[in-house]
């Protein structure tokens, strides 16, 4: 406890009573005080001015500021500087109102006086800041007037204490006195307080500045003038004049302290709370020779000790109000340097203990918790991070509190963190209503669910339920938000109240209401789906002020169990009842003679609900009888009666008659007659038989019928009653004719009408669920189609149940069937769409697993949705298991993924196919549609349209390069025609010429044959023709031809093509034509078409040509590998496309075929595989070029290596330019 | 013996053309411009022109067009290094001018000589067709 700094606080006696106040109310300060007083000094504190303070508060914070200071000169000055600085400070306030701030929590400047600021500032009040973000720092600083007087202490080194208490002071004046007048003069005109001196007489000898501010006269208006005259002075709070502290000097020569509240009125009547002292002046020879009177302005001081006195009251009164525990404990020894007293409360032991050990913080904190709370703790000292915590305490008496605790961590100057700061409030009150709140809840949850019961709130003015429990939704077979939905009150009632109730309901609420009572009564509701439900329902009205009924609250049962128990008991007494009556029908016999009944047995009595004897009694003649028989029914029954006296047989009739009550029964009267000899009536015996029940019933099932009726014929949907002996319709209402299209009548007449408008590929179906229906009593819901006898459909959703007999068999269906066209024919449209795309699409789930598969996927895989739904997606399409990945991608990112272009073969041919994943994100269905759409054709085109451009390209290069091609070439070639002209042939210029030269045309000729000459030529000729032929061909590529297109059979033109191929290869010699098999494969009666042979033929040549080449190589490269010669073989098909009206050529060789990337480049000019000199490169260019621009065909190849090349050529029959 | 104006601007194919038709009994003569060829047309009158289409300054078509002008019995046969060429539609059905076009080079020089002996007699014939 020796770690503390001392709280130190100047000697003034103002100053010593806050202390002493402020010790008595806070322990640890208490402490520091006795230490203080035991060594019996007062340590000199270190006094920080006000700038000083302010930067040191700019380091720590910069916005909330708590400045703690008496001097309102320096809090002026504090305020201006710290406005400056964006600082908002306020009022001026204690130490204690710094702690209630902290506790209840509000914002602020503070000022607190006289207390030395390090220890306040370093030590009290961070706690406080941290408690409490909104408090800022504590600036405080002496004010001036201290500070001048610890200056004039140090001045004045002898060691006795100012004005203060003990009783050096006069020594101390009289050495002030002592000094050299000048001395005395410059002390007594700059010393903070006021200084008066009187001479004997207690006249004014000398006053100082301060006094004559204070006192209102300047030394030469008072100078000689009695003290008392210029010094008034009173006591501040009874008015009464003070005693003059000069006379009481004079008179005992002794220092003489001021009385407490002494007030100073001033010349010009303002008054000055002061305290003074007065001490004699006494002279070198010991003689007193007047007073010295000091004294000053403690108006502020005496403000401020007033205010401190009450704000201390009120602290006083608030900390035993808070109930909640401040705490402030060291971080190194666990001490606890401070506890409120509350802490006795929450803990229940003293706080006393807890200053000895602070141990026993954590030893009252429930044994559950307390392992939280100190990890927390511990993660606090490691981390300096706050807590807000809640935990439980126990008493020394075994009582539980609930706590909330609020801990910071404080961090001296070097930031480390030294202490903490907590306030634990006590929560238990809280808790426990929470905790009865929670089981409440629960219970309430659990009765409801016990009960049946559900809660509801009703508000009238909306005219609307506000709120209801699930329960009270569950009785109507609705969610909260459904019944909730159904706002007016005539809506609920006349939708849930059964009708029986309805009338009732209503008068029992208006009743209620208007006599502003709850309301208890059980009625029937008829839920959603149709089930009578019995209910209890407990309301309360809600009133406003004004008495208008504004809202009802209550709780609704379900209690048709229990009330039916009640009715089944009911029904089984009844019976019984009955059963009595029934086993024993009332019988009476009558006397006609003397006209009385003579006997009757109980039952009789009991119709007329009296007694036998009353019976007897009653019945003494046959008017009275009559009197009981309602009047309506009378005279028939007299009638009856008379008629069956005449004809003297008894007699058999219903009427009513009015019991004794006055009750109406129906009864049903049979009797006979005893005759005597003469014919006369002696006697009559007959039984009564009470059937009020059943005519009764019979009238409600009149009643009911005809609302049923009602209800059927008002209603869309087809209500149908259906016998399962018979398997026909008992009963079915209009709307049947509506769906149907076909009279009710037919329907009843021949019941097979309603399965035969059934669609033929529904019926299967639909029997099938029917045979179930009947066999295991399952539940029939199915949709299909019926077709009218227009021939138009209506689409139908029909629901049947059995109905069960009493020996629970089923004997009936009774089922509904809904006209669903126009929901069907919404969703048969969107399927449509989906069917109608012309892509694959397959909507896939989060597995991989097929939910959606539309005809095109159907086509394509051949597999039916039937099949494909639920399965993975890579074993409905093998081939897309690569795309799994994409897809998983489409769905976690929610973005479009698209595979532009895939290769894959198929039947040996590559296809291409794109493939783009949507993700679903539509309504939280985790999946991804796929498209797959065949992009062959499309690939294709976009070669040939490269291919194309190529040659194009080509062509328009030829164009610019042929006449300057041509002129050179002309004159080699024909300077060699010329030349082999003039060397072997007879022209007479020759033979002219060699004989000139002494030689003949014979002798040169056998020069030029044995020199090869003539070869040469030839060769020269050749290479030129072949420079022409290239030229040529690139010509073609460019050239528009506007020669005639005429129709051409093509089996013939090919014929004519495959003899000039024949002579052509024969001519060069370079391989046999004629050994090539052709085989030809001509369909019947092909369509001529348009174009122009001469280019056609050209195509075939060079096809033809190409593929001898192909089968020419391969023989070579089979004789360098095995010894096998395959039988070089041509086949040649025409057909006629009929799809695309298009003439098929396949010219198909068994050479050695091409790989892909051959066969993509094999119309491409220039390319070749023949070696250099063989082929010019153009030959399959130019004829792709003849068939697709210059006919608007199609040329293809398909090929792979070993399996030799189908060249396959397209031509339209109707070629239009 | 008649006589041929080879109008040609490449020396090494007139030397080339007037070699043959000389071997061939003709009379050739020969021009490198078309300006050239019309001053001895007018001095001469041949029996036929060969007639280049590319030529400095006035062209073969123009040319054909101004000796027809000049009404000599004289027929055109165009001879040319370009592929593109067609005969203009003014020169079609003109007996003196060879429907037939001889694209260089020619690959047999006496089909050339063959048709300016078919044009040069369908010129010389119109009268006795008259007649």
């Amino acid at each position: 406890m020796n770690n503390k700094r001392a709280l130190q606080i100047f000697g003034n006696r103002g100053h010593d009573g806050v202390a002493r106040r402020l010790t008595s109310s806070w322990p640890w300060l208490t402490r520091d005080r006795m230490s203080k007083q035991k060594t019996g000094r007062h340590l000199p504190g270190q006094i920080l001015s006000a700038p000083v303070l302010i930067t040191s508060l700019f380091t720590v914070s910069i916005f909330t500021q708590i400045i703690i200071d008496d001097n309102p000169a320096n809090f002026s000055y504090l305020l201006s500087y710290l406005t400056l600085g964006l600082i908002l400070p306020s009022v001026l306030l204690t130490l204690n109102h710094i702690i209630i701030l902290a506790l209840i929590d509000i914002g602020g400047v503070l000022i607190l006086p006289g207390i030395l600021p390090e220890i306040t500032f370093f030590e009290v009040i961070p706690p406080f800041v941290f408690l409490s973000l909104s408090i800022g720092l504590v600036l405080l600083t002496v004010n001036q007037r201290n500070k001048s007087r610890i200056n004039r202490k140090a001045d004045s080194r002898k060691g006795e204490s100012d004005f203060g208490a003990n009783s050096e002071g006069p020594n101390q004046t009289e050495r002030a006195l002592q000094a050299s007048e000048a001395n005395l003069r410059a002390t007594l005109n700059s010393i903070g307080d006021a200084v008066i001196s009187t001479d004997i007489q207690g006249k004014i000898a000398n006053m100082n500045p301060v006094a004559e501010q204070l006192t209102g006269w300047n030394l030469a208006e008072a100078q000689g003038k009695a003290l008392t005259k210029v010094f008034k002075i009173v006591n501040s709070q009874t008015k009464k004049p003070a005693v003059n502290p000069v006379g009481k000097v004079l008179e005992s020569g002794k220092f003489v302290g001021l009385a407490n509240h002494t007030m100073l009125i001033a010349k010009d009547g303002a008054e000055y709370q002061i305290a003074d002292s007065a001490a004699p002046i006494i002279n070198e020879t010991g003689a007193t020779t007047g007073v010295v009177l000091v004294f000053r302005d403690v108006t502020e001081e005496y403000r401020m000790q007033e205010a401190l006195r009450e704000s201390e009251a009120r602290f006083q009164q608030i900390s035993e109000v808070i109930e909640d525990v401040f705490q402030i404990s060291e971080l190194k020894t666990g001490d606890i340097l401070f506890a409120n007293p509350a802490f006795e409360k929450i803990w229940g032991r003293p706080v006393q203990e807890l200053y000895e050990d602070g141990g026993l913080w954590d030893e009252g904190i429930h044994p559950d918790d307390v392992k939280r709370i100190q990890i927390i703790w511990g993660r606090m000292v490691e981390l300096g991070n706050s807590y807000d915590e809640e935990y439980r305490v126990i008493r020394p008496d075994g009582s539980m509190r609930w706590v909330r605790d609020r801990t910071y961590p404080i961090r001296d100057e070097s930031g480390q963190v030294y202490r903490t700061v907590g306030i634990a409030q006590d929560i238990t009150e809280r808790k426990l209503s929470e905790e009865a709140l929670l089981k409440n809840q629960a219970l309430y949850r659990q009765a409801e669910q016990i009960g049946h019961m559900g809660y509801w709130e009703w508000d009238e003015v909306e005219d609307g339920l506000i709120a209801c429990s699930e329960q009270y939704a569950h009785i109507f077979e609705m969610t909260v938000d459904e019944i909730l939905a159904v706002t007016s009150s005539s809506e609920l009632d006349s939708e849930f109240i059964h009708e029986n109730d309805r009338e009732r309901y209503k008068q029992v609420m208006d009743t209620k209401i208007a006599l502003k009572e709850g309301w208890n009564l059980e009625y029937q509701i008829i839920t959603r789906t149709g089930k009578v439900v019995y209910v209890h329902e407990l309301g309360e009205p809600v009133f406003d002020e004004h008495g208008i009924f504004v809202r009802s609250i209550g709780t609704l049962q379900d209690i048709t169990e229990s009330k039916l128990v009640e009715e089944k008991l009911l029904k089984s007494q009844a019976l019984f009842r009955q059963a009595e009556l029934m086993g024993k029908i009332g019988h009476w016999e009558w006397d006609y003679q003397d006209d009385r009944m003579v006997s009757c047995s109980e039952q009789f009595a009991r119709i007329y609900e009296m007694t036998v004897d009353e019976a007897l009694k009653y019945f003494s003649n046959s008017k009275a009888v009559v009197s009981l028989v309602l009047q309506e029914d009378r005279e028939w029954f007299n009638q009856s009666y008379q008629d069956s006296l005449e004809q003297r047989k008894g007699h058999e009739i219903e009427f009513r008659l009015i019991t004794h009550s006055g009750a109406i029964r129906h009864i049903h009267s049979v009797n006979e007659r005893v005759v005597n000899d003469q014919g006369e009536i002696i006697s009559g015996i007959g039984t009564i038989q009470d059937i009020t029940e059943r005519v009764e019933a019979e009238a409600a099932l009149k009643e009911s019928e005809v609302r049923f009726q009602q209800l059927a014929e008002a209603v869309d949907e087809v209500f149908v009653i259906s016998d399962v002996k018979q398997n026909s319709v008992i009963y079915a209402n209009q709307a049947y004719e509506q769906i149907w299209g076909r009279t009710l009548k037919e329907l009843y007449d021949d019941s097979n009408q309603w399965d035969a408008a059934i669609h033929p590929d529904d019926l299967p179906q639909t029997k099938k669920a029917w045979a179930r229906l009947i066999e295991h009593g399952e539940r029939y819901e199915e949709e299909y189609r019926v077709i009218r006898p227009d021939g138009s459909l209506r689409w139908v959703r029909s629901k049947q149940t059995p109905v069960l007999n009493e020996s629970g068999k089923i004997y009936r269906f009774a089922g509904i069937v809904q006209d669903i066209t126009e929901r069907v024919q919404a969703e048969k449209y969107l399927s449509n769409i989906i069917n109608s795309m012309p892509s694959v699409l397959v909507g896939v789930d989060s597995d991989g697993k097929i939910t959606q598969w539309n005809s095109e996927a159907q086509r394509a895989t051949g597999l039916l949705p039937e099949q494909a739904v639920g399965q993975p997606l890579n074993q409905a399409i093998p081939r897309l298991a690569s795309e799994m990945e994409r897809v998983r991608e489409a769905m976690k990112l929610r973005q479009v993924r698209t595979d532009p272009r895939r290769a894959y073969k198929e039947d040996g041919q590559t296809r291409y196919e794109e493939i783009t994943v949507f993700p679903l994100i539509a309504n939280g269905v985790e999946g991804a549609v796929i498209r797959v759409d065949d992009i062959t054709e499309q690939v294709r085109l976009e070669e040939l349209m490269i291919q194309s451009e190529k040659m194009l390209s080509v062509g328009g290069l030829a164009a610019g390069m042929a006449h300057e091609i041509n002129n050179p070439l002309a004159g080699m070639m024909q300077t060699a025609n010329v030349l082999s002209n003039r060397l072997s042939e007879d022209l007479p210029a020759n033979e002219k010429a060699a004989q000139e030269a002494g030689t003949s045309m014979e002798a040169i000729r056998a020069f030029m044959e044995s020199r090869g000459i003539p070869r040469m030529l030839a060769a020269i000729n050749d290479s030129g023709r072949r420079v022409a032929e290239i030229v040529d061909n690139m010509l073609s590529f460019a050239r528009k031809t506007d020669s005639s297109i005429s129709s051409h059979n093509m089996s013939k033109l090919m014929d004519k093509t495959l003899d000039l191929a024949a002579t052509d290869y024969d001519l060069r010699k370079r391989y046999d034509f004629k050994v090539i098999e052709i085989v030809k494969e001509y369909e019947a009666d092909l369509p001529k078409v348009l174009c122009e042979s001469a280019k056609i033929q050209q195509v075939f040549l060079n096809i033809l040509r190409n593929g001898a080449h192909a089968m020419q190589d391969a023989a070579n490269n089979d004789e360098e590998g095995q010894r096998h010669v395959k039988k070089s073989r041509m086949s040649i098909r025409i057909s006629h496309e009929k799809e695309s009206d298009m003439l098929r050529i396949e010219i198909e060789d068994n050479g050695r075929g091409m790989d892909e990337a051959t066969r993509k480049r094999v119309f491409e000019p220039f390319f070749t595989t023949k070696s250099v000199g063989v082929g010019t490169g153009l030959g399959l260019s130019v004829s792709y070029f003849i068939i697709t621009e210059n006919h608007g065909g199609r040329l293809d190849v398909v090929s792979e290596p070993g399996k030799g090349s189908n060249f396959i050529i397209r031509l339209p029959v109707d070629f239009k330019e | 013996m008649k006589t041929i104006l080879i109008l040609d601007d490449e020396e090494v194919l007139r030397d080339v053309f007037m070699a043959f038709f000389e071997d061939r009994l003709w009379q050739p003569l020969q021009a490198s411009s078309a300006e050239e060829a019309l001053e001895i047309l007018k001095k001469e009158a041949p029996a036929a022109v060969l007639v280049d289409i590319r030529l400095p300054g006035m062209g073969g078509d123009e040319f054909i067009r101004t000796a027809l002008k000049l009404k000599l019995e004289t027929a055109f046969i165009i001879c040319t290094g370009s592929p593109d060429y067609f005969l203009p539609p003014d020169l079609i059905e003109i007996p003196n001018v060879s429907e037939r076009l001889f694209i260089k080079p020619i690959m047999q020089l006496e089909d050339l000589e063959k048709e300016v002996l078919r044009v040069v007699q369908r010129v010389e014939k119109p009268e006795s067709e008259n007649e």
